[in-house]
Order: structure tokens, then C-alpha cells, then sequence
């Protein structure tokens, strides 16, 4: 439950983090494309992550799973690309929650099989 | 402590170095005898740009700070009327000086950046075939001023509608005897073929009271244009003195242009003006002009009094790559075989550094002649051969570089698609219908900016690009389909006149804009101009791509040019990535930088004022780069 919450928390500071890059002059990433697609990616993220929250297994959450981690690697990748420290902090985060809703799962998983 | 002592010390070096930089009718004023002046472009009028300042050394250039940073408000970022600023501030009189793209003088305090004046030309609403450029002001100062009289020392500056102003360099005041109350209409002195008034964007050149003119102009939407020329006029009246014309006149039906659109250099003590001339127009099909005219696209001597010819040296035969001399040559003393050559390097878009004797035009390298592919084009007749400089190194290959393959797997192979149906024999294959790679093309080689010399040394340095267009002749009945009655439309310009319109295209996918051939787009090189050898090459600066900045190693197309300072230092923006960098001259690696807000299109100026030294950018970029725009001006100095 906690990862899904901190997924959807790294979604939500991608996204306003980059929102801000994308509209405030000064860091040379104002009105660019790639700001653009990140502000994208990190929304889809916390929408991913919300929807996530009280689901612990089924199809649409395995799906759901797969398509936040291609996000949290792609979005990460670009904000490395962009040089923004802090919009990869987020990804990190967000990576964190991913790490512990798997561990999380597997954990009820082998609860179950006991 | 040490600084102060340094400075005591180097107290009567700083004043012969004042001397010695000062150049044309440029007088280092009393009381700044301890300071490094920049009062030209160039740095200096021999085109050096070498600061003898010292407090910035490799040691602590780490540490250098903003010490000031303003922005003028002569901006438009987007539409067809965007700006581009390449301007070099100025530092004499205690003042810097910087010209806008909108036509407006700053003088500013070179500690603080407090505007100390501002002069507006007006001329925002007088845009004419440039758009809003500027690339800086001139400035000269009366050998023997005469006390309590104005306009003993002047600013000036031009705008793209031909008017050169000139201004009092301590009140901003008009100079009233100079043109018409302080603004001299050029444009008057250009009536042949007059599509377009002339642009002033490069200011003059100086030689003691005469101020050496070029103007760029428009050389792709015309045949026959407003023909080269270049005009010696009298520094405190603007009256002409002279005129020269690079067209001969049975030609001037035929074409056009072949003007000096760049910088110029000067060598005071010899009194000769040294000019890049530019290509004819039309730029791309030449089957029109096919009559040998010499002076175009040369590196050409003018007395500067008289502006008689001292020698011309022709560096592209009969230009159809639109391969324009396009930077000032750098002055300097080499040494080689026991003697001293007075002599100059001429930079070039063909990434060929000539290296010339500049009293007789005659090469200290070798420079060879070399046959090159024939136009397979109705009536064009492409040069058999061209000069060829084998040594020093090119700093662009003779070969296109290959397909890129990241770019070429990106696009799902458009990129060896589109390669495979262009025309392709290396350097100077000829534009062609079904369309030829242009390998270097337009963009260059080296830019406008040139390169630097350590005069103590001859270590010269210069940034060069590695860009590949397609060049396309079309038909004028198929390209007026696309003109729609303009002369340039949609990467189509007309050539109008000529049998054939031209189409421009970067080798770049459909896609994304991603470049097709292999990296570095950029490098800065280093050479002993003592012996030709180059002493390092490197990929220098980054493209930032979207937003994303790519790897270092891959460079970066450049516009702006390198200084050097005396401490083994050089300074230079130029790079897509909007950042200034320090680079250590022995071997080429990256010390500091610094984010700024847009390309820095052309080289800072280095100056030291009250014991302090500022290395000034003016960070105001250039669409042909990036569409990153700015009016940053911003100063650094070590804490």
C-alpha cells in the first residue's frame, strides 16, 4: 500500500517539478519538448500509482506494475539527460515505492502459501 | 596582497600592452594605465583576441562568480522578427559599451553594470533585410583631442537599414558633426542593383581617423543584388574618403554581393586593412557569372587610407556553396626558420586555416591547387580546381563524415536512404538537381568569430563545426510553386533571376530533427602557428537536444569564437548548451563553467578595471543555433 502511495508521490513531485522547468526561465529548459514528455510521463505515473493503491494482485495491476517501472526507467533517463537532480530524486522515489510494493506482494504471497 | 604586488609589477607591462593593443586611433585615456582594454571586436583591431590580464589563472578560474549580470529588454524570441545578438562589449574610457539588436548603445559601469547612458538609434521600427542583429559597437578616440570639445572619443553604431551612428563616448550624445547631426546614411553609397538596403551589423574597422566599412546583405533571393563594396569614411565626419568595389563593373548585370559582412582586422603599423569578402550572388548557381572576378570570396588588402589594393588572394574559385571569407584574420608575427613573418590567418568555412604573409599575400604554408568534381547542372561550370591547404591540419575533414548509426536504426534507416540518393563526392561537390551533400556547407567550418592568437607564443585557437546540408537546385517554374511570389519560403529561396531557385535542408530526420551523420558537431583545436602543428583537437561543447543534453563527446555546433589570456586560459560560449566555458590552452580540457541563458554567439570581452578582471559574455544566441534568445549581458570575476 505504501509503495503505491510513494509511486504516486514521486509522480506527483515529477510532475511539478518539471512543470516548473517547463514555465520558469533561467534553467534552459523552459518550453522544451523533453520537459514536456516528462511532465507527461510523471503524471501517468501518479495516476499509475493511485490506481494502484488497494490492489495487491490481478491482471490490470500486473499491468499496471510492468508500465511504472518502463515509466520510473524512462522518466529517470530523461531527467538524467536534463540534468535536473532533483526531478531524478523524485524517480528515485518513486523506484522506492516500486521496490517495496514487489516486496510488499511477494511477501503476502508466501504468507499465503504458509 | 600578492594581487596588489602583481599588479604594481606588471604596472608598466600593462601600459606598453595598452600600447601595443590599442591599434587605429584608438588612445589608451590616462588614469586607466593599470587596466586591459577591449576596443574592438577582435579584441583589438589585429583581430587577436588576447587579454594580457592575469588574476585569472587555471588555478582559481573554478572559483569565478557572476559579478554582475543585466539584461537590456532587446529581445523578441519568436516570429520572423526574433533578434540575434553577437555582440563583443567593448571595454575602453572606463566603460563598457555594448550595442542591442535593436539598436540601442549600453554604456555601462565595468564593475557594477549600472547603465551609465543609453542611446536609442530608433531604429526597431526600421528592420530591413536583417531582421534585428547587431554584433557590437566601435570605438575610436581622438589622437589629439582638443579639451572641453564633445566628441573627442565616439561610439558607433550601425543598423540593418544602412544609418551608422555616431555618439559622444562619455555623454551618449549625438556626435554633431558627423553624417546628418550624428547619423550618417550609408545606405546613400549603395544605389547600383539596390534590391535591399545595406545592413550594418559588424561594426567598422579603425585605422587612426578613418573607419573601414563592410554590410551584409541578402545573396540567395537575387541574381543580380546590391554589388560588394566597402567604404573608407572619415571618423569624426562620416564624409567618404573612399570607396572600394569587389565586383567588376561588366559584372554588376550579372550578380551581386560579395560584400564583407564580417569583422575586418587592421595592421596599424603597416596601415593596411585586411578583408574577408564574402561569395556572389546567386550563391548556388553560378552558370551567370562565370566571368573570372578576383576579389570575390578572397582574403583582401586595402591600404586603409586610400583603400588602394595591397593584394588579394582568391581562397574559393568561382563559389557556388555559399563558402563565404567570413572571419577577420588574425595578425601575427610568426617565427619560423630563423626569421620573422609579419603574417595573418584567414579561418575559413572550409575549415582550411591560410596562413598568409600579410604585407605580400603570399602563403607561409603551402597552399595547392586540387581538382574537384564538375556540375552536372544545365550551364554551371564548376571550378576545376581549388586552393587546398594541407598544413595546418583542416579543421573539417575532406570526406563526409558517415551515417550516424543511433540516428540512422532511430529513423528506421531514413537516414542511408536519403544519403544514397544525394549526390556525393566530398569537399566541394557541386549543388546539384537531384541534390548534393554539402560537406562543409554554409553553416561552416568556422564561423565569423575566427579564431585567437597568443601573440607571445602563436598558439592559436579556433572552434570549428562539422555540419552537412543538401544543397538542391530546382527549377525556378517547380520552386514558384512553393514561393508563392515570396523570395524565400519554406527552406526555398528564389535566386531570382537565375535559372534555378534553391533548397536548403540540415541532413537531419524528418522526425525529431536529429542529425544524420556521426558526431563531434563541434571542435576546438589548438595549433603552433610557429610551425603549423596542431597541438590538440577536441570535441568541444554540447548540443542540448529538446531539453536533454547529450554526451560531451559528441560536441556541439558552435557560433562565437575563443580568447585567450595571458595566464593560459581560454574563454568561450558558442556551444547549443548555453553555457560559457574556461579551457585550459595546453590541453584543451574544460576548467569551469557556467549555465547563461542563451548561446553566447560571440566571443567575451576580457578586460581589467581597477585591479580587477571580468570576463564579459554577451549571452544573446542565434536562431541558425538554437531557438534559445536572450538579452543577458553578464560579467565574471573571481570573488
Amino acid at each position: 500500500m505504501k509503495g503505491a502511495w510513494l509511486i504516486a508521490l514521486g509522480g506527483l513531485i515529477g510532475a511539478a517539478v518539471s512543470a516548473y522547468y517547463y514555465v520558469v526561465p533561467g534553467y534552459n529548459l523552459d518550453g522544451e519538448h523533453g520537459v514536456l514528455l516528462v511532465i507527461i510521463s510523471s503524471l501517468l505515473m501518479l495516476v499509475a500509482g493511485l490506481a494502484l493503491v488497494g490492489r495487491k494482485g490481478g491482471l490490470v495491476a500486473g499491468i499496471l506494475v510492468a508500465l511504472i517501472l518502463l515509466d520510473i526507467i524512462g522518466t529517470g533517463l530523461c531527467a538524467y539527460f536534463l540534468e535536473t537532480p532533483v526531478l531524478m530524486a523524485a524517480m528515485a522515489l518513486a523506484l522506492l515505492g516500486w521496490v517495496m510494493r514487489a516486496i510488499s506482494n511477494a511477501a503476502d504471497k508466501s504468507v499465503e502459501i504458509a | 596582497m600578492n594581487r596588489k604586488l602583481l599588479f604594481v609589477a606588471l604596472g608598466a607591462v600593462s601600459v606598453a600592452a595598452a600600447a601595443l593593443f590599442a591599434g587605429g586611433g584608438v588612445a589608451q585615456m590616462a588614469g586607466e594605465a593599470n587596466d586591459q582594454i577591449w576596443d574592438a571586436f577582435g579584441g583589438n583591431q589585429q583581430a587577436q583576441k588576447y587579454s594580457t590580464a592575469t588574476q585569472i589563472t587555471p588555478g582559481n578560474v573554478k572559483d569565478l562568480k557572476v559579478a554582475w549580470s543585466i539584461h537590456t529588454g532587446d529581445v523578441v524570441k519568436t516570429g520572423p522578427k526574433q533578434t540575434n545578438w553577437g555582440a563583443t562589449p567593448l571595454f575602453v574610457n572606463n566603460t563598457v559599451y555594448v550595442g542591442t539588436p535593436m539598436f540601442r548603445i549600453f554604456a555601462v559601469e565595468p564593475d557594477t553594470g549600472k547603465t551609465k547612458w543609453l542611446y536609442d538609434a530608433q531604429g526597431s521600427k526600421r528592420v530591413d533585410n536583417q531582421g534585428y542583429k547587431n554584433r557590437g559597437v566601435a570605438y575610436w578616440a581622438a589622437a589629439t583631442p582638443e579639451s572641453g570639445q564633445p566628441c573627442q572619443k565616439i561610439v558607433y553604431l550601425g543598423t540593418v537599414d544602412g544609418t551608422l551612428h555616431a555618439v559622444d563616448a562619455d555623454s551618449g550624445k549625438r556626435c554633431a558633426n558627423f553624417g546628418n547631426g550624428g547619423v550618417l546614411d550609408v545606405n546613400q553609397w549603395s544605389t547600383v542593383n539596390a534590391k535591399w538596403k545595406i545592413g550594418l551589423l559588424q561594426p567598422p574597422a579603425v585605422y587612426k581617423d578613418t573607419l573601414i566599412l563592410g554590410w551584409a546583405g541578402l545573396d540567395w533571393d537575387y541574381k543580380t543584388e546590391n554589388p560588394g563594396t566597402v567604404f573608407g569614411i572619415d571618423a569624426r565626419t562620416g564624409a567618404l574618403k573612399w570607396t572600394f568595389n569587389i565586383i567588376p563593373k561588366e559584372m554588376q548585370d550579372q550578380t551581386g554581393t560579395a560584400n564583407v559582412w564580417a569583422s575586418m582586422s587592421v595592421d596599424p603599423e603597416n596601415g593596411i586593412v585586411y578583408l574577408p569578402v564574402s561569395s556572389p550572388s546567386p550563391n548556388y548557381y553560378g552558370g551567370d557569372r562565370l566571368t573570372e572576378m578576383p576579389y570575390v570570396t578572397s582574403t583582401t588588402a586595402l591600404k586603409a587610407e586610400t583603400g588602394e589594393v595591397v593584394w588579394s588572394r582568391q581562397l574559393i574559385h568561382h563559389d557556388i556553396w555559399d563558402l563565404d571569407i567570413n572571419s577577420a584574420p588574425t595578425l601575427m608575427d610568426i617565427k619560423k626558420d630563423g626569421q620573422t613573418i609579419p603574417a595573418l590567418v584567414q579561418a575559413t568555412k572550409m575549415g582550411f586555416l591560410f596562413v598568409l604573409n600579410r604585407l605580400t599575400g603570399e602563403p607561409v604554408y603551402p597552399i595547392e591547387e586540387r581538382p574537384y568534381p564538375a556540375s552536372d547542372v544545365p550551364g554551371e561550370v564548376a571550378a576545376k580546381t581549388q586552393p587546398y591547404v594541407p598544413y595546418p591540419e583542416p579543421t573539417v575533414g575532406d570526406k563526409t563524415p558517415d551515417v550516424f548509426p543511433l540516428t540512422d536504426m532511430i529513423s528506421l534507416g531514413e537516414c542511408s536512404r536519403w544519403k544514397a540518393r544525394l549526390r556525393d563526392e566530398g569537399r566541394y561537390t557541386p549543388p546539384s538537381i537531384r541534390g548534393s551533400i554539402a560537406y562543409p556547407a554554409t553553416v561552416g567550418g568556422v564561423e565569423w568569430g575566427g579564431g585567437a592568437v597568443d601573440p607571445t607564443t602563436n598558439t592559436y585557437v579556433v572552434n570549428s563545426d562539422s555540419v552537412v546540408q543538401v544543397y538542391t537546385l530546382v527549377p525556378q517554374e517547380e520552386a514558384a510553386k512553393v514561393l508563392q511570389g515570396k523570395t524565400r519560403n519554406a527552406g526555398y529561396w528564389a535566386q531570382e533571376g537565375s535559372r534555378y531557385a534553391f533548397k536548403l535542408q540540415n541532413f537531419v530526420t524528418r522526425l525529431g530533427d536529429m542529425p544524420c551523420w556521426k558526431p563531434p558537431y563541434g571542435t576546438l583545436s589548438s595549433y603552433d602557428m610557429n610551425t603549423g602543428k596542431l597541438l590538440w583537437k577536441k570535441p568541444f561543447g554540447r548540443v542540448q537536444w529538446n531539453g536533454f543534453y547529450l554526451p560531451e563527446s559528441w560536441g556541439s555546433v558552435t557560433i562565437g569564437a575563443p580568447v585567450i589570456t595571458k595566464t593560459g586560459l581560454i574563454f568561450i560560449g558558442a556551444s547549443m548548451d548555453a553555457h560559457v566555458r574556461a579551457v585550459d590552452l595546453k590541453t584543451g580540457d574544460v576548467l569551469w563553467k557556467h549555465r547563461v541563458e542563451a548561446p553566447a554567439v560571440a566571443q567575451p570581452a576580457v578586460y581589467t578595471y581597477k585591479g580587477k578582471q571580468y570576463v564579459v559574455f554577451a549571452a544573446g544566441g542565434n536562431s541558425i543555433l538554437t531557438p534559445r534568445l536572450s538579452d543577458q549581458l553578464v560579467a565574471f570575476a573571481l570573488p
